[in-house]
Order: C-alpha cells, then structure tokens, then sequence
C-alpha cells in the first residue's frame, strides 16, 4: 500500500493531541518531538532538507511552525512536504491517487475504463491559479456539466495545490492561544529560535545594487515582496522575475543573491535557473512576458496603477523605462 | 423655456411614486450586504447597511435614488466605510452583458442592441454555466438590467468563496481567451474533446473543411479571408488535397480535416500555414461561441450591482428578474415598464425629432410639445432625449 502525509482534521488531531505528545514518556511521542524539533531548527538555520514524516509528527510540526509564527519558515516546511508528496503521487496508481485525494477532502472520481479523473470545476479552478501555463487554464479543459475531465499529471498538479491550501490554512486555524499554552515547556526554546532567525535574516538583507525597485511595476514590486514574506512564486512569476531583473541590468550574482530569501530557495536549480534565463547556458537571452500573459496567468498586480491602467501598456519594462525617463 | 432642473425634479416626483406604490425584490440575507445609491442630485453614496424589507421600503421612499445598488458579496459589517473592516463572507458569481462589449454597438439601434446581447445571454447560460460548468436553474437568477442588458447571478455553495483569481478563470473560459493554435497544438489529447472550448474547436474546424469547396477556385474564395496571399492560400489548398495517413488508411488531408477527432492537429501543425489556418479558425470560434461579459465585473469580488426592482436612471425601466425559460421571448421593453406607469400620459417637450420604440408600438416624437404616453415621457427624460414639462 502506498502511502502518504496527510493532513489531519482538527478533530483527529487537536490540541489534546498535541498535549498527550508533549507530555508523554512514551517511546513514539518522544520521536516525534525530536524530529520537530531537529526540523524546526534545520529551517531556521538554513539547512532544512525535506524527508518523509508520519503524518502525526507532520501535524506536530505544524503546531510548533504556527508558535515561531514566522510564515517564511512555515512556507519552506510545506513547500518541502509538498515536493515529497508529488514524487510520491507520482509512483502511484490511478486509483491509489483517487483514494489519497479523497482522504484530503479534494472530491474527485476515476473512471478505470476511460482511465480519466473527473474533477469538479469548482475544486479545478480553486486550484489551477497558482500553476503557470496556458496548458492549466479551464479554457483548455474539457469541461463538461460541471466535470473537468483530467488525467494524472493534471490532477496531480492540483492535488499540490491543495495540499499547500489546506496545510496553510490548518496552521492558520490553530489558536495562539492554544499553542503557547500547550508548548509552554518549549518557550524558551521556540525564542532562541526566533532570536537565532533573526540574526540569520539580518545578515541576508536583500540588496538590489545599482537598481531602483521604486520605478519597478507592481507585479514585480509584488513578487519580490511575495518571496520576502515566504510565499512560493509560481514558475512564471520567477521567469518574469528573473528576466526582468537581469534586462534592468543586475548581474546573475546579485540575482541569484535574491532568491536566497526564498522559501524553497535550493542553490543548483536557482543557478541554473538564472543562468538559463540570463542567456549564460543557454546562449539566448529570454525577456519577460507581455502584461497580457502576466495577466491571464493571475500574476498582474496593476490595482489602481495609473500607467498600468493605460490601455499602449503592453509590457513591464516598458514601465520601467516610463518611470526611469520621468524621474531624469 | 425648458427647465432641466424642472424636468428633473418632475422625474424624481414619479420615480417616488414607484417606490412608495410598488416593493422591490431584495437579494437573500439583506443585512450583509452593502447597499450604495446615486441620489437626483449629488453623487455616489455607499456603505449602507438596510435591515429589512420594510426598512428597504422606508429608505427608497424616502432617499428616491436615481440608481440603486446592492453588493453581490456578504459581509459580516457591510456598513464598515473600508473594505478589509467590512469583513468579506463571500459573494455570489456575477455576469454583466452589456452593449458596451458587443461589437458595432455603436451602429445599432437600442432594439438591435437588446436583441444582440440577449444572443450572448443566452449563450452564456445555455453553453457555458448549463452546458459545461453545470450549474442548475435554481441556482441561478436573471434579470434585465433596466438599460442595455442582463444580469446573471449565481447563488451556489460552489462559488461563494471563490476569490478573485479563480472568477478570473470563469471569465477567461467564457470568452475563450488565451486560446492560441500553438497551445491547443501542444495541449490536445483525446480526452479533451470530451467538452468546453477543446471540443467546440474541433466540431468548428471540421465543419469548415467539411463545407470547404473541393475546387480551388471555389475554395479559394474562403482561404482568401485567412491568408493575406493569394499564393499562400494557393499552396495550402494544394497541400491539403494531397493524401497523407490516418491509422493503416489513406486519405486526402482535407477529408481527414473534416473527421472530428485530434488528427486533425497533427495535419494543421506540418507548417506556418496550417498553424496560421487554426489560428484563424480559433478566432472565428470564438466570435461565434464565446458570451461577451464586462469581466471587472466578475472578477471584482467587492461590486455593487443593481437592486432587483430599482428603477435605472437612464431609462425608468425597472430591473426585472424573469425565469431563464422565458429569455428567448422576453421583451424588456414591454414587460420592464413598471405598473405605476402604464397608465396616463404626460407632457414633453424635445429638441430634436425621433422615434422610439416601446411597449411595442412605435413613438414619433415631434419637435416642441407634445403628449405621449407616460412611461414613454419617462423614458425620454431619463435619457435626456426630451424634457418632462
Ligand atoms: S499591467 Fe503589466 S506592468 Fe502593470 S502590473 Fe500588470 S503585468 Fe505588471
């Protein structure tokens, strides 16, 4: 039987649980608070490498990541445990995905004979959002009276998606009041960690060399910001990012630099990723997509902008070059 | 003399008058929503909290708004003056079909521009929320919007907490946008003909080659509108009259582009022109089968929109829900003018001579005085097309 982490509803696993593990002698409950804790101390120090938890002391560490309340460090736990559940639904089958998904509350069928999922439209396009490519829009899906029918490497993309939904809006839902309650035996633990993070942070503060972020447009603005405060930048908006920086004229060093901040910052795909983009491996150099493509993928931030809301406004670095031309 | 003001004023004294003698029909849970209003004179005024009906009834009467609105969302504190303190609960799924985004509006007549958005309105409901998202009658609500078109609302579990992101994807899908010829080429599997934009794509592109003249000349005629060359559109026909495989037969490429089915995409992907040819046929499709919505509206999840039963400013015709099934023979211009002005008539002056149409007959309007019927005063005042007097 396959298996893997789930997350467990409020009534399975609630703050009398998290009581009973703090507070036994037993042989289990101690493993799990040892491997909390190793995990929260590996994220913030920076060396956190994703393994395989049971799911109680998955829950466990969640409560404790909810208590350091420190949203990039949470992001980079789910983030990670996210990315082992995607190798894991990966190697299994049709039907073992059907049943993990339906565990999570995600509603979905599988028809053995025509071998396709069907997937709700609602639960399709609550989650398709964050995942970049046209390939993933509901207008290229065949929807029919309510169902999107999907194969694997589409259900699976969603499933993701909705693991890191739920498994951010369980630490949401976690009372402050509970858990500094419940973990008051690790108090002065959880502010060493915090005093340890802190000191780690303000030696990485961002730079951004010779560049004025003031002139940048919104959605870049917003996607740097997005990174600072721990929220995972879909594959597009790191490509707009990446592209857009380097046209600006920041070198792949400093770039490369930026992206430590973020959550699943890992050093071998950033630089390659960079230097892909920057045209060092590859030998072409790439540009950031037009504001239509930002737009129709939900990464356009325009709001209220002024340049933004005007109608010739057809690409980021154009407002770039507006705003730079204006501030001479 | 003529008096705006005056006439205004006369305007105001009869939209009073509905108020006082007719109800409106309020949205489920009045108290969460925001209620907003344009008065006779001055300007927007927003963040209202009404309880009841009666209160409803109490505040139109007294306030007479020229437009009347209510927020398509639930809050916990509508009254809240900003946004994050009102307490966002969710809102219900908005459509607006209006003139402003059908083409050559401009051009038409306000019947012809009825008839035409109603075209999309029922496109709209009938293919895309009926057809392919499954939403059920009861769960939605129609309504003519007292001016140039329709609302539709859907009130469902399944949409209340979608964000912004998510309505973006609805709207998206109903226009068909983003659909290029590289992405279906590269996206297209069996499974996707079984619905949506993928399967509409592929009954419009067999039916075209399936009609396509089997004659050059003859074709040729069609493959001009495609192809800005005469000799490109020239080589593609003689390329696609050429034979090519599907499974253990053969057949000319044009028949195989006449099968419904993804071989298709294997024959336009060969070259530029084939690639240039469904870009086109996408585009066609999508003229023809997408529903034309205002998507701010949509995607917006904090909008203001009509109060059922309110009168629009513009027109003196009433914001009125119909059944879906009665769409196809609904005629606003009869059935939205209100009880309260059927009867009477009234005294106008205008500048200029026309005509309008309305509760079914046609109403020449004259140059200086004149009675006409009051809910066709009514009308021309609102749209400032004559003066009350
Ligand atoms: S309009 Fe263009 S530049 Fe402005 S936020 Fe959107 S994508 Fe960025």
């Amino acid at each position: 039987m396959n298996s893997a982490v789930e997350i467990l509803s409020p009534e399975k696993f609630g703050l009398s649980s998290v009581r009973e593990i703090v507070e036994s002698r037993e042989q289990a409950f101690s493993e799990t608070r040892r491997t909390a804790i190793d995990c929260i101390d590996d994220l913030v120090s920076d060396e956190y490498k994703p393994k395989i938890v049971s799911n109680v002391t998955f829950m466990f560490t969640l409560w404790l990541l909810r208590y350091l309340d420190e949203s990039v460090l949470t992001s980079k736990f789910i983030n990670g445990q996210r990315d082992i559940l995607t190798s894991e639904l990966e190697e299994f089958g049709d039907e073992d995905i059907e049943d993990y998904c339906r565990r999570m509350g995600m509603h979905l069928d599988f028809d053995v004979d025509r071998e396709i999922f069907s997937v709700p439209f609602d639960t399709f396009i609550r989650n398709n959002t964050r995942i970049s490519g046209e390939k993933y829009r509901l207008s290229y899906q065949p929807v029919n009276k309510g169902t999107v029918y999907a194969n694997r490497d589409v259900v699976i993309k969603i499933a993701r998606e909705f693991f890191v939904k739920s498994a951010f809006r369980t630490v949401e839902n976690i009372s402050m009041n509970d858990v500094v309650d419940v973990f008051e035996p690790y108090a002065d633990f959880i502010s060493s960690m915090r005093i340890l993070y802190d000191q780690l942070k303000s030696s990485r503060k961002v730079d951004l060399g010779a560049v004025d972020s003031t002139k940048f447009p919104p959605c870049i603005r917003e996607y740097i910001s997005e990174m600072k405060s721990g929220v995972n930048l879909p594959h597009l908006a790191r490509f707009t990012l990446v592209s857009f920086l380097h046209k600006t004229g920041m070198t792949s060093s400093e770039i490369i630099e930026l992206f430590k901040t973020a959550p699943d910052y890992n050093e071998k795909m950033t630089v390659y990723q960079v230097n892909h983009v920057t045209g060092e491996i590859s030998g072409t150099e790439y540009s950031p997509p037009k504001c239509a493509v930002l737009k129709s993928n939900h990464l356009c931030y325009m709001g209220e902008d002024t340049l933004c809301n005007q109608e010739w406004l057809r690409h980021p670095l154009q407002y770039y070059q507006i705003k730079k031309k204006h501030s001479k | 003399m003529i008096d705006a003001a005056e006439s205004d004023q006369k305007l105001k004294n009869l939209f009073h008058r509905y108020y006082v003698e007719e109800d409106l029909d309020p949205p489920d849970l009045l108290p969460s929503r925001e209620i907003g209003y344009i008065p006779f004179n001055g300007s927007m005024s927003r963040h209202r909290r009404i309880q009841s009906a009666r209160d409803l009834k109490y505040f139109v009467s007294n306030a007479v708004p020229r437009h009347l609105y209510y927020s398509t969302s639930y809050y916990r504190r509508p009254d809240e003056k900003k946004m994050q303190d009102k307490e966002w609960l969710g809102a219900e799924l908005i459509f607006d079909l209006d003139a402003d985004h059908i083409k050559g509006a401009d051009t038409m007549t306000y019947v012809q521009i009825l008839a035409e958005v109603k075209k999309h309105t029922i496109r709209l409901i009938d293919d895309f929320l009926m057809g392919d998202l499954g939403i059920q009658e009861s769960e939605m609500k129609l309504f003519f919007s007292g001016g140039r078109g329709y609302h539709v609302h859907v009130i469902s579990d399944k949409v209340y907490d979608l964000n912004s992101d998510s309505r973006r994807e609805i709207t998206d899908f109903i226009r068909g946008e983003n659909l290029t010829s590289q992405g279906m080429i590269s996206s297209i599997n069996r499974t996707q003909l079984l619905g949506g934009w993928p399967k509409r794509i592929d009954s419009f592109v067999s039916d075209f080659f399936r009609v396509l003249p089997r004659e050059r000349t003859e074709a040729m005629e069609q493959l001009k509108r495609v192809f800005p060359s005469a000799n490109t559109a020239r080589s593609f026909f003689d390329h696609i009259m050429k034979p090519s495989r599907i499974g253990s037969k053969t057949m000319n490429r044009i028949d195989i582009l006449s099968l419904n089915g993804i071989e298709k995409y294997r024959i336009l992907s060969e070259d530029e022109r084939g690639i240039a040819m469904l870009g086109w046929l996408i585009e066609r499709a999508r003229e023809n089968m997408s529903a034309e919505i205002d998507d701010p509206v949509t995607t917006d999840v904090h909008r203001l929109i009509r109060f059922p039963g309110s009168l629009h400013g513009k027109t003196g015709l009433k914001v009125l829900g119909l059944k879906i099934s009665d769409l196809p023979s609904f005629d606003p211009l009869v059935s939205a003018i209100p009880e309260t002005f059927r009867n009477g008539n009234a005294k106008i002056y205008a500048e200029k001579e026309g005509t309008i149409d309305i509760n079914g007959q046609t109403i020449r309007v004259a140059e200086g005085e004149q009675e006409v019927p009051l809910y066709a005063a009514i009308f021309l005042s609102a749209s400032r097309q004559a003066y009350l007097i």
